[in-house]
């Protein structure tokens, strides 16, 4: 079993306001704490146009964790591929895996914020079909001596990217999200599957059981995949602490950010803007949480192992808002529940 | 004189690129501590031995590592890549570094580049205008759209060419951007801002005259290359000066920066002995690539690139004293007030460089501030 730590956007909401050079030292010093706890990788997220400062770039960021840090892997949960060009995410991924001596990891996410598309300049009615496309196209620039592509959305005619990266290609997954609809895409071209926050343990199961049959339909066996979770996770001593912090740390940034993003959606996939706490999502959202004491939080790991997840990312304070409490949430994390899991 | 080096990112035959790569950032710490001014990364794309595609990486990567030294770009081609794109990169470099980025940027000298990415050769110029402009306001104004001839954010974006930047007209109290009504998005903030005020310096680059015009015409700094001999940099300069003063933009205070090869040891033999042969394949490259012809705005003869005359004409080599004089005398005539130093030279091994670059801080950096 595998645990990765991070997955934050070094935001300064309203909520939580300070100065974002703060916030990229802080994510440093988080770094290097999660390299000394075991975490086997450090993550970052992407959105772009953010009123908070969310960062939108991703590889230049982990440049800077991979410089001060030597053993932990770096990886973007997710870099939304559909809005770059996949040629300049090769040539990015291929220098920061020789500078970081090949501990660079690709989570590819699809992205699903109007505003970003339209500021990029990227169509995103296309970005289902393309995410599959430019996966396939960073995988070859990474791996082949000389690459070509030639599709509807890209065009790319004998390319050598330099230098080589050490890892050919670099461990890659792709971030599924929380509907169906982009789970079965994942399945159907066998990608490895990486599900995202928000959702409850029946949504998870529904979207992966959804992804196992379009992978089985595809000819593949979903047993030989690779599965890894986001799960915001509170962990304390004690319950009414674990609490406290689910409290004022994470469910403020909830109602502000993922909300405000349109993360949570209906069946049909709008998202829910106006979401109040007598919602029936909003308890979906809350249930998707894990919180209380490290026996607990072993259990609620558990019983998602038991779906077939083997990389796990407990993601603390779910923002990067409150530094000290979440160093101490990544230590207790390590010397309490990681045990358990040691095969 | 502010003092800075210069890397290429050149990978010796035989050397794996992450082991060139730990080397130039161990060089990158060595002169953060001896307190040389800037580094400056050049960008390549499709290389074999010069290893550079990714200026925001290697950034990054310094960003943290080091504490004093300014992180420059000689120079990011801007029409390659999307200048909203730039802004976002360096503004989270600038905040990773405390306000260190100085970002050169120059509408880009090799054809060969654009066509992989599928670009426009012939319209760079337009669309290097455009993004520098761009890439200003993305840093500096709150939420905007832009509606050039080449460049339009939002995607959808309307509006004169001439110009084509709309501030967003909302002046009520702040409200979170989801909350604006309106199915599209009319207008777009670029986050985070990078750390300096009003924005990371804009340095101006490029091989050819038309960039030293724009550069006056539009008062910012100038960066030349190693690429120039002594006369042309002198002749930019010149012109420099002089197309400034006549579309009314002061620039005494800019950065003029001039970027030179540079060695220096004890004795000029053993100078000489260490950086000739390098020296000589990499001007052969250059000759190859067709970029000092286009450095030049001529072709090159055969007979300048003879050691004797390159180190007279292009490159500052030598003992401290003899190089120390030499830049006095470069300083004097072109008051330029920025010398980038490339002392990595592909051949040169590491322990060398790192020598030359302690040498060159105390017996050459030192005698030029006092």
């Amino acid at each position: 079993m595998e645990f990765w730590a991070g997955n934050y956007g070094i935001q300064r909401p309203a909520v939580y306001p300070r100065h974002p050079a703060t916030m990229y030292a802080e994510l440093v010093e988080q770094a290097q704490v999660a390299e000394e706890c075991g975490f086997a990788s450090f993550c970052v997220t992407e959105h772009h146009f953010w009123y908070d400062g969310y960062c939108p770039s991703l590889l230049t960021t982990l440049a800077g964790l991979a410089a001060r840090t030597s053993r932990i892997r770096v990886h973007t949960t997710a870099l939304l591929l559909p809005m770059h060009d996949p040629l300049r995410v090769a040539e990015d991924a291929a220098m920061l895996d020789n500078l970081s001596n090949g501990r660079l990891e690709l989570s590819i996410g699809m992205g699903y914020v109007p505003w970003e598309f339209e500021g990029l300049r990227w169509p995103k009615k296309t970005r289902g079909n393309r995410i599959v496309e430019a996966m396939e196209i960073v995988r070859k620039a990474l791996t082949e001596e000389s690459f070509s592509f030639e599709s509807k959305y890209y065009h790319y005619a004998d390319v050598r990217v330099r230098p080589r990266p050490m890892q050919r290609p670099p461990r890659m997954w792709y971030a599924a999200g929380g509907v169906p609809s982009t789970a079965i895409r994942g399945g159907r071209h066998f990608l490895p599957y990486f599900a995202g926050p928000g959702a409850d343990i029946e949504s998870v199961a529904t979207c992966l059981e959804a992804y196992r049959k379009a992978a089985r339909a595809a000819g593949h066996d979903p047993d030989t995949q690779r599965y890894a979770l986001i799960r915001d996770t509170c962990i304390a001593e004690t319950q009414e602490e674990a609490e406290r912090i689910l409290r004022e740390d994470l469910i403020p940034m909830y109602e502000e950010q993922i909300i405000g993003f349109g993360f949570i959606t209906d069946e049909q996939g709008n998202p829910l803007r106006a979401l109040t706490r007598d919602h029936p999502y909003y308890a979906k959202m809350l249930a998707s949480f894990i919180v209380g004491t490290p026996e607990r939080v072993i259990r609620g790991i558990n019983e998602y192992r038991k779906l077939g997840f083997e990389y796990i990312m407990p993601r603390f304070i779910s923002a990067n808002f409150n530094h000290q409490r979440l160093l101490r949430e990544m230590r207790l994390f390590a010397k309490e529940v990681m045990p358990a899991f040691r095969n | 004189m502010r003092i800075g080096l210069l890397y290429g990112m050149d990978v010796p035959d035989g050397c794996h690129p992450a082991d060139a790569y730990q080397e130039i950032m161990e060089q990158i710490r060595v002169a953060d501590h001896l307190g040389y001014d800037s580094v400056f990364f050049e960008e390549t794309h499709f290389r074999d031995r010069t290893l550079c595609p990714s200026l925001q990486i290697a950034a990054g990567y310094v960003a943290t590592s080091t504490h004093a030294i300014r992180i420059g770009t000689a120079w990011k081609t801007l029409p390659l890549d999307d200048p909203i794109r730039v802004a976002e990169d360096f503004a989270v470099i600038d905040l990773m570094s405390n306000g260190r980025v100085i970002l050169g940027v120059a509408p880009g000298a090799r054809q060969m580049e654009f066509q992989k990415y599928g670009k426009t050769w012939d319209t760079r110029w337009e669309c290097f205008e455009e993004g520098v402009d761009l890439l200003i306001r993305a840093w500096t104004a709150d939420a905007f759209a832009y509606a050039g001839k080449h460049y339009h954010v939002p995607g959808h974006a309307t509006g004169d060419p001439k110009n084509p930047f709309q501030p967003e007209p909302y002046t009520g109290p702040f409200v979170v951007p989801w909350k604006r009504v309106g199915k599209r998005w009319e207008h777009i903030a670029s986050t985070p801002k990078p750390a300096q005020i009003p924005h990371p310096p804009v340095w101006v680059g490029g091989y050819g005259m038309e960039s030293v015009d724009y550069a006056a015409r539009q008062g910012m700094a100038l960066l030349l290359s190693p690429l120039e001999s002594l006369a042309r940099v002198r002749e930019k300069i010149d012109r420099y000066r002089k197309t400034a003063q006549a579309a009314g933009q002061n620039v005494r205070g800019q950065a003029i920066a001039v970027a030179r090869d540079v060695f220096v040891a004890p004795t000029a033999a053993e100078a000489r002995r260490s950086v000739e042969g390098p020296l000589a394949a990499l001007y052969q490259r250059h000759v190859d690539d067709g970029v000092l012809a286009e450095a030049e705005g001529k072709k090159v003869a055969a007979n300048d690139l003879r050691f004797d005359r390159l180190a007279e004409e292009r490159c500052l080599i030598g003992t401290p004293d003899g190089v120390l004089d030499k830049i006095k005398k470069l300083q004097h005539e072109t008051q330029a007030n920025h010398l980038i130093c490339r002392i990595n030279f592909p051949g040169v091994p590491h322990e060398r460089v790192l020598a030359t670059i302690r040498l060159f801080a105390s017996q050459v950096g030192a005698m030029l501030l006092a």
